[in-house]
């Protein structure tokens, strides 16, 4: 856990909007845009599970496109296993997968098998190295079964567990997960909390940044927590030095006076 | 080669969502069929007169 998989530095990220567009708008933005990272810093080592945590647009989801190549910081510097993430974005890729929160994007009349086969191909594998990726995959995330179903027909926990399977067909070093248990029950949650903790992180080695509204997860997945409010960092620690820190009682407790009682679960 | 593999990926995406409409599928080829046989008897309706303006 000694060498540095993430290392981020006061990294911000601005929306601005074209004066023209600004004209359509009922209510345009102030001035310089809206501000959604403010100066970022920060270091996941690896083979660590980091838990990113923090109130609906609290700029999660936005510092987990920046790591993953899909948006361009405004300023600062991120950089993936020593790969910047502007400046080397093609090297970046190739150790970083994305899972984002929506399972959807899948192709829905295509089995799981031919999704799969899609986007392997799509990461510059061979069709052999492809089935047998594939297949290791499919093994890790008990997914045979549905292999032969078209996407479309799939419950809700089979496309969570096929979007991890997608993430992990590269072999990745570090894994973006933008809430993976989202609309899932809470044995199904479970399982995947499991899955993530004993086989991905502890078993594979694999550096994870997770990004999640349940501080349970958190708990249970990660090895460190990082609480992300309006753009900032207001504290990074395990779940013990948070509760400490903000003095609650359990970790609701905790996140909820360091976000000033902001509602999460 | 990756290139040639993106390509396959893509052709055989398409071609495994268009064959799973089965009848609007069937309807394209019988369309295709109709338009190449409407040409052919256009043409022989015109002959080589047309040619000549």
């Amino acid at each position: 856990m000694s060498r540095v998989a993430i290392a981020i530095q006061k990294l911000t990220k601005t929306f601005s909007v074209g004066k023209f567009l600004q004209t359509l708008q009922k209510n345009p933005p102030k001035k310089g845009g809206t501000e959604v990272l403010k100066g970022i810093s920060l270091e996941v080592f690896q083979g660590e599970a980091l838990g990113m945590v923090g109130p609906n647009g609290a700029g999660k989801t936005t510092l987990l496109e920046i790591l993953s190549t899909l948006l361009l910081p405004t300023s600062g510097e991120a950089t993936i296993c020593g790969y910047d993430v502007v400046r080397e974005a093609g090297q970046v890729r190739k150790v970083v997968s994305y899972c984002p929160s929506a399972s959807e994007n899948f192709y829905p009349r295509l089995t799981g098998m031919r999704n799969m086969e899609f986007f392997a191909l799509l990461n510059d594998l061979s069709p052999r190295e492809a089935r047998e990726r594939i297949q290791t995959v499919f093994d890790l995330m008990e997914l045979e079964a549905g292999s032969d179903v078209p996407f479309q027909l799939y419950s809700e926990g089979m496309k969570h567990r096929l979007a991890l399977a997608r993430a992990l067909l590269t072999y990745p070093e570090l894994l973006l997960l933008d809430e993976p248990t989202r609309s899932l029950d809470p044995v199904l949650q479970g399982e995947i909390r499991k899955f993530l903790r004993e086989r991905v992180v502890a078993k594979l080695g694999k550096t994870v940044l997770l990004v999640t509204h349940s501080l349970l997860e958190a708990e249970q997945v990660c090895d460190r927590l990082a609480i992300l409010h309006r753009g900032q960092i207001v504290r990074i620690g395990t779940p013990e030095e948070i509760k400490k820190a903000f003095g609650g009682e359990d970790l609701t407790a905790a996140f909820e006076r360091a976000v000033g009682a902001t509602s999460c679960q | 080669m990756p290139v040639v593999w993106k390509a396959w990926a893509f052709f055989k995406r398409d071609l495994i969502t268009d064959l799973s409409y089965k009848l609007s599928f069937a309807f394209q080829v019988v369309d295709i069929l109709v338009s190449i046989g409407a040409f052919y008897f256009l043409a022989r309706i015109l002959g080589k007169g047309a040619y000549r303006g």
